[in-house]
């Protein structure tokens, strides 16, 4: 027997809003930022142009990696209040465009930064949009508490990419601004993830203080900030910067080892009453954008 | 599909048409732009 014909109403097409927040545009403006002071602080001198378009590499391959962990992470992002109004988790895209869009992006960024600045800027690249993707969002996030501490390393990428850009290698500086961010990412996180830990344990992330308690997830915060202080503070001893850097790095760093202590000393359980850790989060962001601010100032000075 | 639902599909189809010939341009004028600048 013949079915009646059913009208077939084809899904709208997702705006083209939805794709540009697929790429984390705030998490961009750090990585762009990052990646700049690492090109301007770099001893070599870049066409603008050229320069530019490292730079522009840089961020759509952040924004490729941003929709892949967004492709990945739908039914994670629907349980969390931070991330439900995400594009793919409201229904607002379908998953498969998500998908195409990243890999779109990520591939589109690589090639033209091989193509037009060097190989090794483009290696790096690569080697971050994958390790963000594969070790982090698919590999680690779900099935460690350790998660943020390898996958901060995604996120330490950006300053290696504009050195390597302007100057075809790695130095020993950079390599610093790496274990920087690197050791900056957890104290980062982790006084994030304590005041929405609830949200976290909603949508069953290993994140530290779901697994491991609230007071060691304080300690830890406290522990990383030390090595974080050293890397921050080690490009002045080792003549690699000025005395802008320098001085710059030492207040900061001494601030945020105060605020970090702040919270490794707090006994609040209350999220909402989490000043401490609200405090060192807000001011771990500052932190970054003034600390390399400072560099690239005194790499010019010094220049 | 409702007259309002064609109009809304129409009119995301236009938007994302016309943000994807923007960013066609802007890549035809970067990618004249890098090689003028890696010839020099």
């Amino acid at each position: 027997m013949p079915s009646p014909a059913v009208p077939i109403t084809p899904a709208l097409p997702a705006e083209w809003r939805d794709f540009f927040a697929l790429t984390k545009p705030r998490v961009m403006t750090l990585v762009v930022f990052t990646a700049l002071c690492g090109l301007l602080a770099a001893p070599a001198h870049i066409n603008p142009i050229l320069g530019f378009t490292a730079i522009l590499c840089t961020a759509v391959g952040a924004g490729a990696s941003g929709a892949l962990n967004m492709w990945y992470e739908a039914d994670l992002d629907a349980h969390m209040k931070r991330t439900r109004s995400r594009p793919l988790p409201a229904g607002r895209m379908d998953r498969q465009s998500a998908l195409h869009f990243g890999v779109g992006l990520g591939v589109g960024s690589v090639v033209l930064m091989g193509l037009a600045i060097n190989l090794l800027a483009a290696g790096i690249l690569a080697a971050s949009i994958l390790f963000y993707v594969l070790v982090y969002t698919v590999w680690l996030k779900r099935r460690t508490p350790q998660n943020i501490v390898i996958g901060g390393a995604a996120g330490a990428f950006p300053p290696l990419i504009g050195w390597a850009a302007a100057t075809g290698r790695i130095d020993l500086l950079p390599i610093l601004l790496f274990l920087l961010i690197f050791l900056w990412t957890p104290p980062h996180f982790w006084a994030l993830s304590l005041f929405v830990r609830t949200d976290y344990a909603a949508a069953g992330v290993p994140m530290l203080p779901v697994v491991a308690g609230i007071r060691t997830t304080r300690r830890q915060v406290f522990l990383y900030t030390l090595p974080m202080a050293a890397a921050a503070v080690a490009p002045w001893p080792l003549g690699l910067t000025g005395a802008i850097y320098g001085l710059t790095a030492s207040l900061l760093t001494a601030w945020f080892t105060l605020l970090a202590a702040r919270v490794a000393l707090s006994r609040e359980t209350d999220q909402a009453l989490m000043k401490p850790e609200r405090a060192l989060f807000k001011f771990s962001i500052l932190y970054l954008f003034v600390l390399f601010g400072a560099l690239v100032v005194d790499r010019m000075v010094l220049a | 599909m409702t007259p309002e639902y064609e109009a809304e599909y129409r009119r995301r189809q236009r938007a994302r048409a016309k943000v994807t010939a923007w960013i066609l341009g802007a890549l035809v004028i970067l990618f004249f732009a890098i090689s003028i600048a890696r010839m020099m």
